[in-house]
């Protein structure tokens, strides 16, 4: 039986996050991306998440602790990223993408290491700042977000061997695409409370006439 | 027998009627509540209690058929201008009637005869001032557009402010609401006028339009101007005052002015000199009134009662309720409802504080309440008093007598977090300031506490830094000479 995580494909996890047009290539190409790594880090990433929401500093903390739900925080940005491997994977197979669904979910879940180690540094040091140097951590932020969006443009491209302009067009359509099945869903749930709530009522009125 | 007596007593307890529901019927039908920092609405107590109503009843028989205005003097006068009736009613602070004023006489107790040869009575009156520094009553005679002067205490003649010969603009001189500033400025409100309100120096000539409208800046119009050519321009809207709805002065002679006027940039007005608003709005939230409120009904605001150390009550007519900020504009609590109840409102129409007592008269049910406060809302206007005038310690004690009452109130905490502060407590100041939520302040007691920290060991932590930038260097020193020797 094949070791899931190896010592070689977490040194490409590594590599991807410095390299990732190299890195994500011998992941998809050389079987060096590893699934089970990629869902431990999107567990990560939710726990993370949750963590500095709740323990951020107070100067940087805006959130109401009163009402913080870590658990829909923890699904609601878990059920993202899967909606957009998915709706990616949907827009890509139609548009001669190369990249597999499974390596579409390693790419953003590899990518998401920038945001879980930015979001910790960050988590940690504002217990230690004043309003005035909140900035600077803002701004350590938005370069993890930054590095993040370049990972993951950089990753997918390579994944679906697409040029520029044809990957950010796949991004901007898997966006659209995740909107259109956040819409079915809804319309299907909507439409199944429907006619859970026809027949249970046809019941109880059978049950009263006969 | 210790026993029977104690139970005795305690069942005489039960019988006793319990204060919260008086059987006269004045214990007040309303709670309070403030918004915390999330915008949560937080019950507290009701800071005001109705004391007593003011109808036709203690009017010896006159017909009060609307309150339009209400102003007050420092010795405990209450004056209520009732439009409709055209008349200005003159009650001590037991809401009992002192005199009634329609027709104006002189000191001679003649009725006052003008030019034309009539009498001069009041026709459709609207507002009234009471001027302190030179005893006297200025009363806004709107449909007859002219303001009256009246001595202070006996209520006779003194003169007449008409249009003034050298007013410009287009505003029609129908005062509503007048005022008079220290200076002896006279600062008239003409509803529906869009030019803002008409400044008159002392001798009733005409100054200057006072409290324009801060023209929002609008990418949009921007560019529309910038191609429009110059007829297109004529015909396109300028930007002009609110119409100001009411208008008092501030402890520190600024003018505040309420507007309902949607074009209006803030619903409260705290004119400088030059016209400017220079409103605090320090609070979690602008002054508005009520947030989140249903289908995006704005509070409305009608009237405006400051004290002099800048506490504020606005009154809302869109759902009967008066909004208490301290000078900050921090809200401190919101009381009132519309009903038919005792002590609810129909259409409020105007406010004033009477020492700390308020006046709420009400033009649709036509009286006038007066409001004592409560417990907790005397230590709030205790608490922000001593604070506005740097009595620290003092305002300490009332904060926390308005935590023991009401610990919703942020306002409270933080007041308590900066007089720690101030003494160099930082650690108590960072914990009040958190439960108030106010994170500006919260960083600054934690720069205090950051810093006595770093102090008090800063031997170890020297050591810690000396250790690991020797240990940079030497790593350094080995590399290279590792390099050196490797590249021989």
């Amino acid at each position: 039986m094949k070791k899931p995580i190896t010592k070689e494909k977490l040194y490409w996890w590594g590599h991807a996050l410095v390299h990732p047009f190299d890195g994500f290539y011998e992941i998809r190409f050389r079987d060096q991306g590893s699934l089970l790594l990629a869902f431990l880090l999107m567990i990560v990433f939710g726990v993370m998440r949750c963590l500095s929401a709740q323990y951020t500093g107070f100067v940087m903390n805006l959130t109401n602790q009163d009402e913080l739900d870590t658990l829909s925080l923890f699904i609601s940005n878990i059920s993202v990223l899967l909606l957009f491997s998915l709706s990616n994977w949907t827009v890509t197979t139609l548009f001669n993408g190369k990249g597999k669904l499974s390596d579409i979910y390693i790419v953003i879940c590899y990518s998401l290491t920038v945001l879980i180690l930015g979001d910790a540094l960050v988590c940690f040091i504002s217990n230690f700042v004043t309003t005035e140097e909140v900035m600077i951590l803002q701004a350590v932020q938005m370069l993890c977000i930054a590095w993040f969006a370049f990972l993951i443009v950089a990753g997918l491209g390579t994944i679906h061997e697409y040029g520029l302009g044809g990957n950010l067009a796949s991004i901007v359509m898997s966006v659209a695409a995740a909107a259109i099945i956040l819409f079915i869903g809804v319309l299907l749930f909507t439409m199944l409370e429907r006619m859970v709530s026809f027949f249970t009522s046809v019941g109880q009125e059978l049950m009263r006439r006969l | 027998m210790m026993k029977k007596i104690l139970s005795f007593l305690l069942a005489l307890i039960l019988l006793l009627p319990s204060a919260s529901f008086a059987a006269d019927g004045s214990s007040n039908v309303y709670e309070g509540y403030t918004y915390d920092f999330y915008g949560n609405v937080k019950s507290t107590p009701s800071p005001f209690l109705l004391e007593k109503t003011i109808t036709s009843e203690n009017l010896k028989g006159i017909s009060l058929d609307s309150v339009d205005d209400v102003c007050t003097s420092a010795d405990g006068r209450i004056f209520l201008v009732d439009g409709k009736q055209s008349r200005v009613h003159v009650l001590d602070g037991d809401g009992k009637m002192l005199k009634t004023l329609k027709t104006i006489r002189d000191t001679d107790n003649k009725i006052v005869i003008l030019e034309d040869g009539s009498q001069l009575m009041f026709n459709g009156c609207q507002g009234a001032f009471y001027h302190e520094k030179q005893n006297e009553i200025y009363i806004a005679d709107t449909a007859a557009q002219r303001v009256v002067v009246l001595d202070g205490e006996n209520y006779t003649f003194k003169r007449l402010i008409t249009k003034p010969q050298n007013m410009t603009g287009v505003t029609e001189f129908k005062p509503t609401k007048v005022t008079v500033d220290n200076a002896d400025r006279i600062y008239i409100v003409v509803q529906s006028s869009y030019e803002g309100i008409i400044e008159l120096n002392e001798d009733g000539t005409f100054s200057r339009y006072f409290g324009v409208n801060e023209p929002q800046i609008n990418l949009v119009d921007f560019l529309w101007k910038s191609i429009a050519t110059d007829v297109q321009k004529e015909k396109m809207g300028k930007t002009y005052a609110p119409a100001f709805n009411n208008i008092a002065l501030d402890g520190e002679g600024f003018v505040m002015a309420v507007t309902s006027d949607l074009s209006a940039s803030k619903p409260v007005f705290r004119l400088n000199f030059q016209g400017k608003n220079v409103i605090r709005e320090m609070g979690s939230f602008s002054v508005r009134g009520d947030l989140n409120t249903p289908d995006d009904s704005n509070s409305v605001f009608v009237d405006i009662a400051v004290k002099p150390y800048g506490t504020y009550a606005v009154l809302d007519k869109a759902y009967g309720r008066v909004f208490l900020y301290n000078f900050d504009g921090e809200l401190l609590s919101v009381f009132g409802s519309k009903g038919n109840l005792r002590g609810e409102f129909k259409i409020p129409s105007a406010i004033a504080w009477l020492g700390d007592k308020l006046i709420i008269g009400d033009s649709a049910l036509r009286c006038a309440y007066i409001m004592e406060p409560s417990t907790f809302g005397q230590a709030l206007l205790n608490a922000n008093e001593a604070y506005y005038y740097g009595r620290w310690n003092e305002a300490t004690a009332y904060f926390e007598q308005v935590l023991r009452l009401c610990s919703n109130m942020e306002t409270a905490y933080v007041g308590i977090g900066k007089n720690l502060l101030m003494q160099e407590q930082y650690k108590r100041a960072m914990d009040y300031f958190k439960l108030g939520n106010n994170r500006e302040f919260f960083s600054k007691a934690y720069k205090g506490y950051r810093s006595e920290v770093l102090r008090d060991h800063f031997g170890i932590i020297a050591v810690i830094a000396v250790v690991l930038i020797g240990l940079v260097i030497g790593s350094e020193i080995a590399y290279n000479r590792k390099q050196r020797r490797g590249s021989r």
